[in-house]
């Protein structure tokens, strides 16, 4: 009668180690391992060896984006808002296209330009409007929507 | 005192180079047989073994005795097995070759097999088994540990290393039944 796999692998014989390796293999193996310990510790790379991935990594990095920074500049795409404009509220306005210059020079000794949008000058403002009879275009006009 | 309990006095006294030369000794023939179940050569054995030892003595300052120097000594040559074994794998990827046919090949004309033909066909079969699985098998069935030296060892789950040695035994009952 035939045994069974699984009689086979219960088999103690099974488990015995069927390598053996070469000679004094095991006697000359704590030097070997000493040798070559030795030799890793005196081939440990420089500090400079070991930084130099991590420095050419930030190298590129700074590459990149100095050359994105330079593409934007290009494009115009940082552009800064003028000195007038940075420092003159209404001229930044006129600048981006809020506001028209002809409408403040119409109104500009009647209108308190530092306090265009406050709500006392907004009244005024309206008030005039409505007094010179403008028409919705000519108000869109002056209110470049 | 065990000699590991040993070991660690040893090391612990200053006396380093007596401590780890103490550890090859007790534990290279050992290491040598699991790691031999887990490679097909000899050379790549001696590799392994050689550089398990490395790490041994560069982190055996850190070793703080939260477990056993044994399943520490044998997670190191576990790891350094399994790194190679997939080094291997990627590198059969790449090449489109067979490794199970070539390591099966090996081990039938390796000159230093001496077992029989029982075992011959038994470590064919385990051949077969991914890296892991062969480990666990290995761990198992050779060296007849409990499972929670095992997870130790391998750092997995008790249930996935008994689902893991499950699959693998079943596994080799099946090739052994097609020889």
């Amino acid at each position: 009668m035939e045994k069974s796999n699984k009689d086979i692998l219960d088999n103690p014989d099974l488990k015995k180690n069927p390598w053996s390796p070469p000679q004094e293999y095991f006697m000359a193996l704590e030097e070997r391992v000493h040798l070559a310990i030795k030799e890793e510790e005196e081939s440990t790379p420089s500090l400079i060896s070991r930084l130099k991935p991590s420095l050419m990594l930030f190298l590129m990095f700074g590459i990149i984006a100095g050359i994105g920074y330079l593409s934007l500049k290009l494009t115009d795409a940082l552009h800064k808002p003028s000195a007038i404009a940075e420092k003159d509220g209404i001229m930044a306005l006129i600048e981006n296209g809020y506001l028209k210059s002809s409408f403040i020079e119409e109104y500009y000794d009647e209108i308190d330009l530092e306090n265009l949008y406050s709500d006392a000058m907004q009244e005024i403002t309206f008030e005039r409007i409505m007094d010179e009879n403008l028409s919705e275009d000519e108000i869109l006009d002056y209110i470049d929507y | 005192m065990s000699i590991d309990q040993e070991i660690i006095t040893a090391y612990n006294d200053g006396m380093e180079d007596y401590a780890f030369n103490l550890i090859i000794r007790h534990y290279s023939t050992r290491l040598y047989t699991h790691i031999r179940k887990l490679v097909p050569s000899h050379e790549d054995c001696d590799d392994i073994l050689q550089n398990t030892f490395i790490k041994v003595w560069k982190y055996l300052p850190q070793f703080r005795s939260e477990s056993s120097l044994f399943t520490w000594i044998y997670r190191i040559a576990t790891n350094e097995a399994l790194t190679f074994l997939k080094k291997e794998r990627l590198r059969n990827i790449i090449s489109l070759g067979s490794k199970e046919a070539e390591v099966v090949s090996s081990i039938e004309s390796d000159p230093y097999f001496n077992g029989n033909q029982a075992q011959l066909k038994l470590h064919k079969a385990i051949a077969c088994l991914p890296p892991k699985q062969r480990i666990v098998f290995s761990l198992k069935y050779f060296e007849e540990l409990k499972y929670e030296e095992i997870a130790e060892i391998t750092g997995g789950s008790i249930g996935s290393l008994k689902a893991s040695y499950h699959i693998a035994y079943t596994k080799i009952l099946n090739l052994l039944e097609k020889e």
